[in-house]
């Protein structure tokens, strides 16, 4: 396991503690961060409120530095971004959000007419050469990141233009060309090469590149739409590649337009391709979508929108078959669904019967599913690959199973959006320079998820988003794009909006975000605390409480004391039953006798491991968990269910062998030093929360670093019979234990085990 | 502001019903709590002076999460204070508030089970129990509610309660007076443990299923061997869902009209009696219990110092807060209970049986207080010729 160093955030007034931790090096780097909402939503933590503050000012190109620090196409995501920023400003709990996105665009345009700004400079040039596969933005955002460190990059990109899914997956309306074009101008400026009609396998073999250049990013992106998953004849003539079909119009390339389009799938590509459908000549274009109207994860006013050009949205609509005749596509058989609670308490879409109706249609897409294209090059199969057919990868280092080949963006996380690409080709960059330096990689983190904050809002007014400007309703028949930004005055004005929340982290983040590591230090004879975030996975060392140093910005340097995870007991609840003392392979707990005959069991600070074994095996409650208590495991679960996961409780052990699942989007993984943490009561809370399915994952029998594979397994036997005994299927509970010769078994058995609550459904 | 003036009143208007304002501070309810002789910081008057000075305050009081309901407070009040009722209502209104009972044993497992019974399209797996030799049917007159035996088995393993022995004998005494009684396959929890912890909602839930369930079956009695389902389907069902056309009947009631009849072997044991607090105190149940014991051949009774009216509970209440005070609690119990002389200690309510076996759990536990013990259903089952 590779060592990674820690970076620490100031906080306020906390005390210390480490989740997991590991030997400490002495040496830390601390990056101070005061955050807000909208920042910590952001995959790419943009510094929002500052932006928003300086064109609040008018200072438009300070304000286009901030933004381009990390983010080399501020003019595509102010067009296509999803914007979770915007999800989490506290100003949409007064009246509506600030319009980030738009406010990020209006910079780029601004920067589009009055001429670039260069955001940092290249540093002294290295001899090492990195070859990227892909100029979509995952890889040209590493390129942009690489090349100002100092390396020799050559993009190379299979097809005639640069750009990935954003020249071929968006729709000029949405985003036009010449915004891409001129944003990846911007990186080749700095001494990018990009190669176009150059493919990997065919053009250029992937043992060139290995021989050529000393890091290898693969950045492919999953741009090979799958056909739909409909009964009827997939090979029908009318079945489109969406992907292609959009490619061709992008680049204003006839396209065999029909009249009819039925387009199933509920997501932005689905209502882009049909208001794409519309312009490129169809009479009607059709979405079915299995769920309902507010449902759907596309905002109202981009429904609105597609709806104002003429696009039909079928909600609680499923598609049942394709019809055709004589091989070709002439409808597709529809049910209407409506929302059933299921006996987990989740929402499904049940089929109502007798519904079915047809649409017609000459031809069909699917905008589901997509993956990697990796047809042309043969080497693919020394590749690890993982259950969605992308690259797998360390989560931490983006590092194939392959020395020296990396891969982000779309083809290592699956389909994602395009923020999380430019995320992703961040990571990469800053992996695969650790990695040519032969330096340990400093990690920031994952992408956070936004958390609750207390934030003091007075009064200030109702006052509305600004509205953006659109071409008028009979000039949107065409490729134009139908935003038209703002001024600069709609966009100071919008500015100040803002309602500058923050700066406070309070440390609860850490108390339901504690699968990301998050620990606290509290520097000796400081009134100022500090957030942690430990990526190391083993024990505690015995010294009790352990000393460190703290090395600030290269030049400060504060003594700390940092304390490990450690388990108490809570004397009023100890029934003295003893065990606790029986389960620990430590003998940290022990039975001290008070008067009136009753013993209380005490903890050993020096000797305990904070795994919390005793804890679930107290039948009083009486043990707890410093800094990661019961309810902050329900808190996490509990978060996760509102998007209907599978939970999965790891073991941190298992973490090398598990690392791929954290990808799986249907799972939550939820990370405990130990697996036989999972008491029964824990498994009945999650189904009683709505949980679909639970899964242990823990160590074989002697690998097991607290001996307690007997408990793990009494547990999940008894959570078992209970829920049948409560009428559940007992398939909805598992627990497999890892084998080291076998490393992608969890990966075989994660699948079955999905596939199976799916069809129990 | 507001919204602790609306609190305030919803408190003042508790205080009333359970006439709270009789109180004079004379201490009589102090002196008998089980917990106050062992918990300093807890006693009925304290709570009573919260509930009338600090009014809202008391919400979100651990004190008020510690009470047993077990009466021996309102027993012995002269001024006719409803305290248990108040304790009731005061946590449904913390509930109500978005409150919650602080530190539940078990982490709040057995009201995680009793909260996924209110499903009402769940279709419980809990009859196989029931052996061969065993008689039941869907429907019928007398009905058989068994209550949450089949859950405390396994989730309690450890405890090696086999509580569902009390099950068994119950149908076995049914059938041999004659009756096959109707068993529910979806039978819910009778929702006691969450209606004293404030859980009003979710109760009704299960009380309204449970109904249900039972005009299914066309039964006109219910039988239960547990004093909690009894009480709670006898006293609480009413006061929310209207009067039932129902008559609920506990084990012992129906042994001690029916003993006379059956033909039972000799058993030569001395026992002592533990009241359960919701068949004693709470629903005046004594005798009948006491009688069947007689009417045995062989069965010495012998009292503990502190019986019927003024028993002591068994420690625990409603899985809402346990420790080492109610460990205290029941091995005080059984001590009173070993210093009969007696060599059995019958219950008839299964939660007694569970938490003095959990005390007996530890083997700590010295001699003085380890004795044997068993339900009045085991007991008399197992001596039906």
């Amino acid at each position: 396991m590779k060592m990674l160093e820690t970076i620490y955030s100031i906080m306020e007034n906390e005390d210390v503690t480490l989740q997991f931790p590991d030997r400490i090096p002495k040496q830390h780097r601390i990056t101070r961060i005061k955050e807000s909402p909208c920042q910590t939503a952001c995959p790419i933590d943009t510094r929002v409120k500052t932006y928003l503050g300086l064109i609040a000012a008018g200072e438009f190109e300070k304000a286009i530095e901030v933004v381009k620090r990390d983010n080399p196409f501020p003019g595509v995501c102010g067009r296509v971004c999803i914007h979770p920023c915007e999800n989490e400003c506290k100003r949409g709990r007064v009246d509506e959000p600030l319009a980030i996105c738009y406010l990020k665009r209006f910079l780029a345009d601004y920067e589009f007419r009055h001429g670039r700004v260069r955001v940092g400079k290249v540093q002294r040039k290295k001899k090492k050469r990195i070859a990227i596969v892909g100029s979509g933005p995952a890889g040209l955002t590493a390129a942009n990141n690489l090349v100002r460190s100092g390396y020799g990059i050559t993009v190379f990109e299979a097809s005639s233009e640069p750009g990935g899914m954003l020249v071929n997956g968006i729709s000029p309306f949405i985003l036009p060309n010449d915004i891409v074009r001129f944003e990846i101008e911007g990186i080749k400026e700095w001494g990018v090469e990009i190669k176009t009609n150059t493919r990997i396998g065919e053009d250029i073999s992937l043992e060139a590149l290995k021989t050529d250049y000393d890091a290898v990013l693969f950045a492919i992106g999953a741009q090979k739409a799958l056909k739909p998953n409909i009964p009827g004849n997939s090979e029908s003539k009318g079945i489109i590649d969406f992907l292609d079909f959009l490619k061709k119009i992008n680049h204003g390339e006839a396209i065999e337009s029909g009249e009819r389009i039925a387009i199933v799938g509920g997501d932005r590509a689905s209502v882009d391709l049909a208001r794409s459908a519309v312009r490129a000549g169809f009479d009607q274009a059709t979405v079915l979508y299995s769920r309902s109207r507010t449902e759907m994860p596309v905002h109202e006013h981009y429904i609105q929108a597609a709806e104002a050009e003429g696009v039909n949205i079928f909600f609680q609509t499923s598609p049942l078959k394709i019809i055709e005749k004589k091989g070709r596509v002439i409808g597709i058989e529809c049910i209407k669904t409506e929302p059933v609670f299921s006996q987990f308490g989740r929402k499904k879409p049940a089929l109502v019967k007798d519904s079915n109706f047809t649409i017609k249609a000459d031809r069909i897409a699917s905008t589901i599913n997509r993956e990697p294209d990796l047809s042309s090059f043969k080497e693919v199969e020394n590749f690890r690959l993982s259950v969605l057919n992308t690259f797998s990868v360390d989560p931490l280092s983006l590092s194939t199973n392959i020395d020296g080949i990396f891969a982000a963006g779309d083809c290592a996380t699956g389909p994602k959006t395009t923020i999380e690409a430019i995320a992703s080709g961040n990571k990469a960059a800053l992996s695969i320079d650790a990695y040519l330096r032969d330096v340990p990689l400093k990690h920031r983190g994952q992408a956070r998820q936004p958390v609750e904050y207390e934030v003091q809002i007075e009064y200030k007014g109702q006052q509305e988003q600004v509205e953006m400007p659109k071409l008028p309703a009979t000039e949107r028949n065409s490729l134009r794009e139908v935003n038209l930004g703002f001024s600069a005055e709609e966009a100071m004005a919008e500015a100040k909006r803002c309602l500058k929340c923050g700066p406070c982290m309070e440390c609860d983040i850490c108390n339901s975000d504690c699968d990301k590591r998050l620990a606290l230090l509290y520097p000796r004879g400081e009134t100022t605390g500090m957030l942690l975030r430990v990526q190391h996975d083993t024990l505690p060392t015995i010294d009790g409480p352990l000393n460190g140093q703290l090395v600030w910005d290269r030049k400060n340097t504060l003594p700390v004391t940092v304390q490990p995870l450690l388990a108490e007991v809570i004397t009023e609840l100890c029934r003295g039953c003893g065990d606790c003392v029986e389960v620990c392979l430590y003998a940290a707990p022990q039975l001290t006798m008070l008067d009136r005959g009753v013993h209380i069991s005490e903890i050993n600070k020096d000797l305990c491991r904070g795994c919390g074994v005793c804890l679930s095996a107290c039948e009083s409650s009486a043990i707890t968990i410093n800094y990661f208590s019961d309810k902050q495991i329900e808190a996490l679960a509990s978060g996760s269910l509102i998007e209907n996961k599978i939970i999965a409780f790891a073991c941190n052990w298992s973490t090398e062998m598990t690392a791929d699942l954290e990808q799986i989007s249907d799972l939550k993984m939820i990370r405990v030093l130990c697996s036989a943490r999972i008491n029964p009561t824990k498994i009945l809370k999650a189904f009683e929360m709505g949980a679909r399915g639970v899964l242990g994952i823990g160590c074989y029998e002697k690998a097991c670093h607290y001996a307690a594979v007997p408990e793990t397994t009494k547990h999940y036997r008894v959570a078992k019979k209970m829920m049948q005994t409560l009428g559940q299927e007992p398939q909805r509970i598992r627990f497999e234990r890892l084998s080291p010769d076998e490393p992608d078994r969890i990966n075989k058995i994660v699948r079955s085990f999905l596939k199976k609550i799916e069809d129990l459904k | 502001m507001a919204q602790s003036t609306e609190k305030t009143e919803v408190l003042q208007d508790i205080l009333r019903k359970r006439q709270v304002y009789n109180c004079i501070e004379c201490g009589k309810c102090s002196s008998v709590c089980p917990i106050g002789q062992i918990n300093g910081a807890f006693y009925p008057r304290i709570i009573m002076r919260k509930a009338m000075y600090e009014n809202p305050e008391l919400m979100s009081d651990g004190l008020l999460w510690s009470c047993l309901n077990c009466g021996r407070c309102d027993e012995v009040c002269d001024l006719d204070v409803h305290f248990y009722e108040l304790i009731k209502d005061l946590r449904a209104a913390c509930v109500n508030w978005g409150g919650e009972a602080i530190y539940p044993p078990h982490n709040g497992g057995p009201h995680a089970w009793m909260k996924l019974m209110t499903a009402a399209e769940r279709k419980q797996d809990r009859l196989d129990w029931i052996n061969s030799d065993l008689k039941y049917r869907e429907q019928g007159e007398v009905l058989y509610f068994v209550g949450c035996l089949p859950y405390y088995d396994p989730f309690f393993e450890k405890l090696k309660l086999n509580t569902l022995s009390i099950a068994r004998g119950t149908v076995k005494i049914l059938n041999n007076a004659g009756i096959e009684p109707a068993i529910m396959a979806n039978e819910r929890c009778c929702g006691h443990d969450l209606l004293w912890g404030g859980d009003v909602s979710d109760f009704k839930k299960l009380a309204e299923l449970n109904i249900e369930e039972i005009k299914k079956t066309g039964a006109k009695t219910i039988i239960t061997a547990c004093a909690e389902c009894y009480h709670t389907l006898k006293t609480e069902y009413p006061k929310y869902l209207g009067k039932l056309d129902l008559d609920i009947v506990h084990i012992s009631e129906f042994l001690s009209e029916n003993i006379a009849d059956m033909t039972l072997k000799k058993v030569n044991k001395k026992v002592t009696f533990q009241d359960p607090c919701r068949l004693g105190r709470l629903s005046g149940i004594y005798e009948e219990p006491r009688n069947i014991l007689k009417t045995i051949e062989g069965i010495e009774l012998e009292e503990m110092q502190n019986n019927r009216s003024s028993g002591v509970c068994c420690g625990t209440s409603g899985w809402l807060s346990c420790g080492t005070y109610s460990k205290q609690i029941q091995l005080a119990r059984l001590k009173e209970a070993k210093q009969t002389g007696a060599e059995l200690l019958i219950t008839s309510c299964p939660k007694c049986q569970i938490h003095f076996k959990c005390a007996l759990y530890d083997k700590n536990v010295k001699e003085d207080s380890r004795i044997d013990i068993q339900d009045l259903v085991t007991l008399v089952s197992g001596c039906l010729a």
